[in-house]
């Protein structure tokens, strides 16, 4: 009672350690008391469906005009449809993503590699432009006041195996990837056994070795960075789920006098991870980015609701597959200028980090894609005998879990 | 003046009673008839105003803008059916009450003969307003909007209510025929200083001025399309119509306390003008051009000349019917395309032309075409302030430019060049919209014929 009173009484004045009561005033949890004192409110006044106050901040806007479904290609078309607005804030663009820590996506499981060597021009030279912008990354997704990226960009290049059946045609690709601009060169099985020792050329009729512009690097770096600085372009992200499109369709007549009825999306139902609350969002321009799930996507949306076999009974071929990836250590492996080595039997492999562990698999059987289980017995069954008969260095290997 | 009165306010129970798939037709055609007879009024004898009690008037001021009201909630009725026709009917009725309600408060405003009903009904526009604005508008930030429209115009006006008092109880009498002839110089001192920013505020919130426009864009944008019609085309003529008749009490004051004004809103035309070059909202680019054209009134009302009241009024006319038409045409295409960003929605012209024509005759109005009202205002507020000072030719000439630039601007991102992909099926234009687009381009032009009934009672 007498410090009771002695408190009052110096209250005002004392800005002393005595008085540490008082000061935890700032930590009032000012959130909580208000959520406690709208809940008693509420339960005064017979119940209502309308709630003015409610807090909608995990909800998306009520309005953009580009909606954007998914991974990290969706990060960079939002990424690039905000670089190349002629002024800032011209576009609202919003991100739906599932998942926010990207547990499931395909791009943070994935192996992360980027190579030129493709059989299609057009993806040459779109992996051409990617290894610019990987190599520029933090000046195209710089961002003030943060620390600059770091992808670990290992430019070591892949090595892609044929044997005799499919010498001719790398050859070829090989011309047609020379044509596009990446360096590419090919090698005997001579020159191969003396560039890598450690590789059994048992087999191997042709190799093409990427020189520049191809390796790994760590894409869920690159997805924090586009994260980062689409934030602060002002880029909407919202965690929820695509489960509706709203359009409005309209009958058009073609110039040949076919009737068609076009149909158009202007409203998308975003519903909230773990309750049944959906938000109506209204947009202009949706953007199916969603990866192995754009199929399902494009379902949703009506693409493939037709009679079989005509364009407008075609679904969107797009189907999630499962692939395994393994990581192991072996101390007599082949060392630090190892490329990304592809057999012609399907098995794959490539150095992961400094202390001799490898990441590989075997790119032939399609294990279910339901669920994201790794098995072990394939590994044993059908990489090890590959990687162990290409490179002999692999018996002694041990995987590590993953 | 119960002519106007009655029916509109029986269009209330004409919508309650109607049945529900009548509603529009009955509202629209009803308000249609009773704009007609608004027409009458415009059998003013003398140069004196045609009395009709001891409450209402109407001079040759008041006229345009009471039939420009009255025109335009048919053509505000037509332009809300596509965003209300999913909503429940409920909902469709009292949205429909406010349009009504709205009308009346302006129909008496405009009409007003004492001052303080004038300030009454000033002040119980903005609720129907308010209501339309926050209850029906388009996204989250309409709530903000609602309330910077409110409190600007709310605190510009509550000094005017007390300034209104303290004249009634000096000069006598706040009956505006009485007012004319009992009027004495103001002399200057401080308290006289304050009575005249108190009078003028109000108004110049309203208009609005360059330093106090910034609830403008947020309202306009974010209103419904009926909302943003009768902002632009009518409630800031309120603001305009109240300051060529609160002058009238404070003269000789005027000369000098209203060059920061004349300032301002020289600097501010040419200022806004700027702004919607940058403009990538196509709604947003309307409402600033809105405050422009808005800027050249004030100037004009401010220089007191029998010329600039003439452009002043005339350029009021013009510019609600034109501003009126851009925020209809923006909405169809907000209708189409569900967003309001120019870039998405190119190369109108080859997908819908007849709308490109409708979207040709508003920029060219827009930018003051010669031979329309617009011109004809534009023209005599640049003569009187020519006069007043040579110097604001250069300004007036540079925001005639600028004008001309974004009117064309919009123009042309909107319906010149490749028209984007993902619009290749919009629905061609309803008749109901080429209707709406006709029936505001067709008195513009007009009036082009007769543009002395737009002039004022200055002419």
């Amino acid at each position: 009672m007498l410090r009771r009173a002695l408190r009052l009484r110096l209250g005002p004045c004392l800005s002393g350690r005595g008085l540490g009561t008082y000061r935890r005033g700032s930590t009032l949890d000012w959130d909580g008391k208000v959520s406690e004192i709208k809940k008693k409110i509420q339960s005064i006044f017979p119940g209502g469906a309308w709630n003015p106050l409610y807090d909608t901040s995990h909800l998306p806007p009520e309005r953009s005009d580009v909606v954007i479904v998914g991974g990290v290609l969706g990060l960079s078309v939002a990424y690039w449809l905000k670089r190349l607005e002629k002024q800032q804030g011209a576009i609202r663009v919003l991100v739906v993503e599932r998942d926010h820590t990207y547990a499931r996506a395909s791009t943070v499981l994935s192996v992360g590699g980027i190579r030129q060597q493709f059989s299609l021009p057009q993806n040459v030279q779109l992996s051409l432009f990617s290894a610019e912008f990987l190599r520029n990354i933090n000046e195209y997704l710089a961002v003030v006041d943060d620390p600059p990226l770091d992808l670990q960009f290992n430019p070591s290049g892949y090595l892609l195996l044929a044997s005799e059946e499919g010498a001719a045609i790398m050859e070829r690709n090989v011309k047609m990837q020379r044509q596009e601009g990446a360096k590419v060169c090919l090698m005997s099985p001579e020159q191969l056994q003396k560039k890598f020792p450690w590789i059994n050329t048992e087999g191997v009729a042709l190799a093409s070795y990427g020189l520049e512009n191809e390796g790994w690097f760590d894409p869920w770096c690159l997805l924090q960075g586009l994260r980062r600085k689409l934030q602060s372009m002002g880029v909407l992200f919202c965690q929820g789920e695509v489960t509706r499109f709203i359009s409005s369709s309209s009958h058009m007549e073609t110039a040949s006098g076919e009737q068609l009825t076009l149909k158009r999306i202007h409203e998308v139902h975003v519903k909230m991870d773990h309750s049944q609350e959906f938000q109506p969002v209204e947009c202009a321009i949706v953007v199916n980015a969603a990866g192995a799930w754009s199929g399902q996507i494009a379902e949703l949306a009506g693409v493939g609701n037709g009679p079989p076999g005509t364009m407008q009974g075609t679904k969107l071929p797009v189907e999630p597959r499962k692939r395994y990836v393994y990581l192991w250590h072996c101390p007599q492996g082949p060392g630090l200028e190892a490329p990304l080595v592809a057999d012609p039997s399907g098995a794959y492999f490539r150095r992961e980090g400094l202390g001799n562990n490898y990441v590989g698999s075997c790119s032939e059987e399609e294990p279910d894609p339901g669920n994201l289980e790794v098995d072990y017995d394939f590994f044993q069954e059908k990489v090890w005998p590959r990687l162990a008969q290409r490179v002999p260095a692999f018996e002694t290997l041990k995987v590590t879990d993953r | 003046m119960l002519k106007y009165i009655i029916p509109t306010i029986m269009l209330m129970p004409l919508t309650w009673l109607s049945k529900n798939n009548m509603i529009w037709v009955n509202s629209t055609a009803h308000s249609l008839l009773i704009s007609f007879t608004s027409l009458l009024l415009m059998n003013q004898f003398g140069d004196n105003s045609l009395n009709f009690s001891l409450l209402f008037f109407s001079d040759s001021l008041s006229t345009p803008l009471l039939i420009l009201t009255m025109w335009l909630l048919p053509l505000m009725l037509m332009a809300s059916q596509h965003h209300l026709s999913k909503e429940n009917l409920t909902r469709k009725k009292l949205f429909i009450t406010m349009l009504i309600s709205l009308q009346l408060f302006l129909i008496m405003t405009f009409t007003a003969m004492e001052l303080i009903l004038f300030y009454i009904l000033f002040e119980a526009t903005l609720i129907p307003t308010l209501i339309i604005i926050t209850r029906w508008g388009n996204q989250t930030e309409r709530l903000n909007a609602g309330l910077y429209f409110l409190f600007y115009t709310l605190a510009g006006s509550l000094p005017l209510l007390v300034a209104l008092i303290y004249i009634q109880n000096t000069v006598g009498s706040l009956n505006f025929l009485m007012l004319q002839y009992w009027v004495q110089p103001v002399h200057n001192s401080w308290s006289n200083v304050f009575m005249w920013l108190a009078c003028m505020m109000a108004f110049m919130v309203k208009m609005p001025l360059y330093g106090l426009h910034l609830w403008l864009p947020k309202a306009h944008v974010e209103a419904p399309i009926a909302g943003s019609m009768v902002l632009a085309a009518v409630l800031l003529k309120l603001g305009g119509y109240g300051m060529l008749r609160i002058t009238l009490i404070l003269n000789p004051m005027t000369d000098f306390m209203a060059y920061p004004f004349i300032m301002l809103s020289l600097w501010g035309m040419i200022m806004t003008s700027s702004i919607c070059l940058r403009q990538t909202d196509l709604k947003s680019l309307i409402a600033y051009s809105s405050v422009s054209h808005m800027a050249l009134v004030i100037v004009a009302i401010l220089i007191q000349t029998p010329w600039s009241y003439m452009g002043a009024t005339a350029l009021m006319i013009a510019h609600g019917l034109t501003s009126s038409m851009l925020f209809c045409l923006a909405n169809s295409n907000y209708e189409r395309i569900h967003s309001r960003t120019m870039i998405l929605a190119r190369g109108l012209q080859t997908l819908l032309p007849l709308m490109a024509t409708w979207w040709l005759l508003a920029s060219l109005t827009n930018l003051a075409l010669p031979p329309t009202i617009n011109l004809i205002g534009e023209l005599f507020v640049v003569m009187s302030t020519f006069s007043w000072s040579n110097i604001t030719i250069i300004l007036m000439g540079v925001n005639m430019v600028i004008t001309a630039l974004y009117s064309l601007y919009m123009l042309i991102m909107t319906q010149r060049g490749k028209y984007t992909y993902h619009i290749n099926n919009i629905s061609p234009s309803f008749t109901r919209e080429n209707a709406l687009m006709s029936l505001h381009i067709l008195p513009l032009l007009l009036l082009t014929l007769n543009p002395k009934i737009i002039l004022g009672p200055l002419y």
